[in-house]
């Protein structure tokens, strides 16, 4: 696995020039090189090609946000009331963005999932962003996926395991 | 051609595109996937003509990767101060990658905060180590580490999925 970091090294430009002559011949020598260099492409053009297309993560800090809106991409705001949200979505808008409000005044970070309705968590994302300021967490789902799935739950824990919150976000097309 | 000259050369390709493309890539952004093809081209007619073995076409493939990547990087300098003088500045559209999108996004999402944000300015704002260390106030040792646990676990992670 050290090869990865190699290749990611050298492709950050981070050797001197002799490291790089050497890593070189190594990349033409060593297969596993070369293989860890081949996933390592992929990766990064994958994330570089999403990160134009969407967030890369759906739970986003209000700059990111605000970020997000300057581009022009044509959003949805929904605020969370009793646990509950509904977004009823017209054919332009791209991205559904779900205001969950909590308390968190207390943590830095929190664990967001998305849950079947069978209780599974099949999307995690770990150490979250808080919008502190707004006392609100900010899931980002993109149109398409907000319909296709139509009930989303999604819940809110802190680092130690605790339930937070837990809300419902219903969407139908306007 | 037989069909020993062509798994021959299907395994000349498969071994050494990788290192082509991401030698060239590293001179020459991304552009420098075609150089990396014309490489192999060079390469694979050398080993059709008996100029170079299997076995040496390692060495003969990182001296036409140079050679290579320094005339495109000539011809980008002057291609540059054309465009510069005669034409406003272009967006490149995002390239279609072969890789599953939901399970690398859901990979990402499995990472700690920290080791998120070092994957992202890594790959996708294209900064290197120093300058990640300044802007998370962490030391070039710790980005290092940081990086290099987080490629490992996202390479698990999208060998096995993100839902294991």
């Amino acid at each position: 696995m050290k090869d990865l970091e190699a290749v990611a090294r050298y492709l950050g430009g981070e050797l001197d020039a002799e490291a790089e002559a050497t890593f070189e011949r190594h990349l033409f020598d060593e297969p596993e090189l070369a293989q860890a260099a081949a996933w390592l492409l992929h990766v990064g053009d994958a994330l570089v090609a999403h990160a134009a297309a969407g967030p890369l993560v759906p739970v986003l800090t209000s700059a990111e946000l605000d970020a997000i809106e300057a581009a022009g991409t044509r959003v949805l705001h929904c605020r969370s009331e009793n646990g509950s949200l509904h977004a009823t979505i017209p054919s332009d808008v791209e991205l559904v963005i779900a205001r969950l409000e909590l308390d968190l005044h207390d943590v830095e970070r929190v664990d967001v999932a998305f849950v079947s309705p069978a209780g599974v968590a099949y999307w995690m994302v770990h150490e979250a962003p808080i919008a502190r300021d707004r006392r609100e967490v900010i899931v980002a789902c993109s149109a398409h996926v907000a319909l296709a799935t139509g009930d989303l739950r999604i819940r809110v824990t802190d680092l130690d395991g605790r339930v937070r919150g837990d809300f419902l976000l219903t969407s139908t097309r306007a | 051609m037989s069909s020993t000259d062509d798994s021959n050369e299907a395994a000349v390709c498969e071994r050494w595109l990788p290192a082509a493309r991401i030698f060239a890539r590293r001179r020459l952004g991304g552009a420098g996937d075609d150089v990396a093809q014309e490489a192999m081209l060079v390469g694979l007619r050398a080993l059709r003509a008996g100029e170079v073995s299997v076995d040496e076409m390692g060495a003969y493939l990182l001296g036409v990767c140079r050679n290579l990547a320094r005339a495109q990087q000539r011809r980008d300098a002057r291609r540059d101060a054309l465009l510069q003088r005669w034409v406003p500045p272009r967006m490149s559209g995002a390239e279609a990658i072969p890789i599953d999108r939901a399970r690398l996004l859901g990979c990402l999402s499995r990472l700690t905060a920290r080791a998120r944000d070092v994957v992202i300015r890594t790959f996708v704002n294209d900064e290197d180590g120093p300058e990640i260390a300044a802007a998370l106030g962490m030391t070039n040792t710790n980005v290092r580490v940081t990086r290099l646990r987080a490629l490992v676990m996202l390479h698990a992670c999208m060998n096995r999925g993100p839902d294991s």
